[in-house]
């Protein structure tokens, strides 16, 4: 005699087995005793499995979930517009620095400041003088190349 | 068919619909599954912790998604597969926690433990006492899908139709899941009582 399958064993546990499978646990009182021990078993497993509770500070209120969306959606605007600055700044060409510009007089310019040392020692009232005969000195130099 | 399904699954509360109900007060509508989520999630992982994290995360969900509820399965099946889902993603996430189980360092509270202990007679809480632990190791060694769906069958108390609507497979699959479970636990408490 063949005795019951997992699938038939777990067909009479659900209560509606075939009439073949309800004839062999009338016949095998190995099935039978079998079947008694694991349905025992079962039992008590889900006995303990339902006593189980979900804890007491599980409580879910929605009207604070609902809050808390929102105060995410009175967000949403400010950080959309916090992105779309981001992109804005990331895709805006950078500007060029400014062209470097040679001014004409920068000679005159040095030539001014190297004589302004030279002559930071010449009293106040000779300075005039002393300017003049830089000049013609310089133009001189000119004249020469 | 599906219509018979559909009408079993369906239940008014004085003449509202689930889904009227869930509309106008969730909070009322979903206190009666809190702990149904709560333990499938504690069966599922084992950790007291994910799953009361996982059951706010699967009431929250709900909330956000309430409208979507059409009222074709029961709330609890629609609930139940909220948090079958996030379970799933749960477990995709938490992928190197298999290093911390193997290390031994992840032990999970049985669910048993928590819970009173009948008293009988000396002899049958011995025996009873075997059984259970039996069952509870046979659980432990079952694959995720097996296991939920011996949780969802013999704890939850569902019929192979609403089991393989929450679990979203068909019920023939279904019901291959409830055998090996059951072929497992017939194994175990054998072994036990020899």
């Amino acid at each position: 005699m063949n005795h019951l399958t997992d699938a038939e064993l777990a067909e009479l546990l659900d209560g509606a087995p075939r009439p073949d499978i309800s004839a062999h646990m009338r016949e095998c009182g190995i099935c039978a005793a079998e079947f008694t021990s694991l349905r025992g078993a079962i039992d008590a497993y889900s006995a303990r499995g339902r006593s189980v509770t979900a804890p007491a500070d599980l409580g879910f209120n929605s009207q604070m979930a609902a809050r808390r969306g929102d105060w995410r959606l009175a967000f949403a605007p400010m950080a959309a517009m916090v992105a779309i600055a981001a992109i804005l700044v990331a895709l805006a060409p950078t500007p060029e620095p400014p062209p470097v510009t040679v001014s004409p007089d920068a000679d005159e310019a040095l030539l001014l400041e190297i004589q302004n040392d030279l002559y930071s020692d010449v009293p106040q009232a000779l300075i005039p003088a002393a300017a003049l005969s830089f000049e013609r000195n310089r133009m001189a130099n000119t004249a020469v190349r | 068919m599906a219509e018979t399904i559909s009408a079993a699954f369906r239940v008014d509360f004085g003449g509202e619909s689930e889904r009227e109900m869930l509309l106008r007060d969730f909070d009322a509508a979903i206190r009666a599954h809190h702990s149904g989520i709560y333990r499938l999630l504690l069966a599922q992982f084992r950790d007291p912790e994910t799953a009361a994290t996982l059951t706010q995360d699967c009431l929250l969900r709900a909330f956000q998604r309430r409208e979507t509820f059409r009222g074709e399965a029961s709330l609890k099946t629609w609930l139940y597969r909220i948090a079958i889902n996030l379970a799933r993603d749960h477990q995709r996430s938490k992928r190197a926690g298999f290093w911390k189980r193997l290390f031994g360092g992840d032990e999970a509270e049985p669910i048993t433990r928590s819970a009173p202990d009948p008293a009988p007679s000396a002899e049958r809480a011995l025996v009873a006492r075997q059984e259970l632990a039996a069952v509870m190791r046979a659980v432990e060694t079952l694959a995720p899908q097996q296991r939920t769906a011996f949780h969802l069958r013999f704890v939850e108390e569902m019929n192979n139709d609403e089991i393989a609507s929450v679990m979203g497979v068909e019920v023939g699959t279904v019901k291959v899941h409830v055998s090996r479970a059951v072929g497992a636990v017939r194994r175990m408490t054998r072994e036990s009582a020899r």
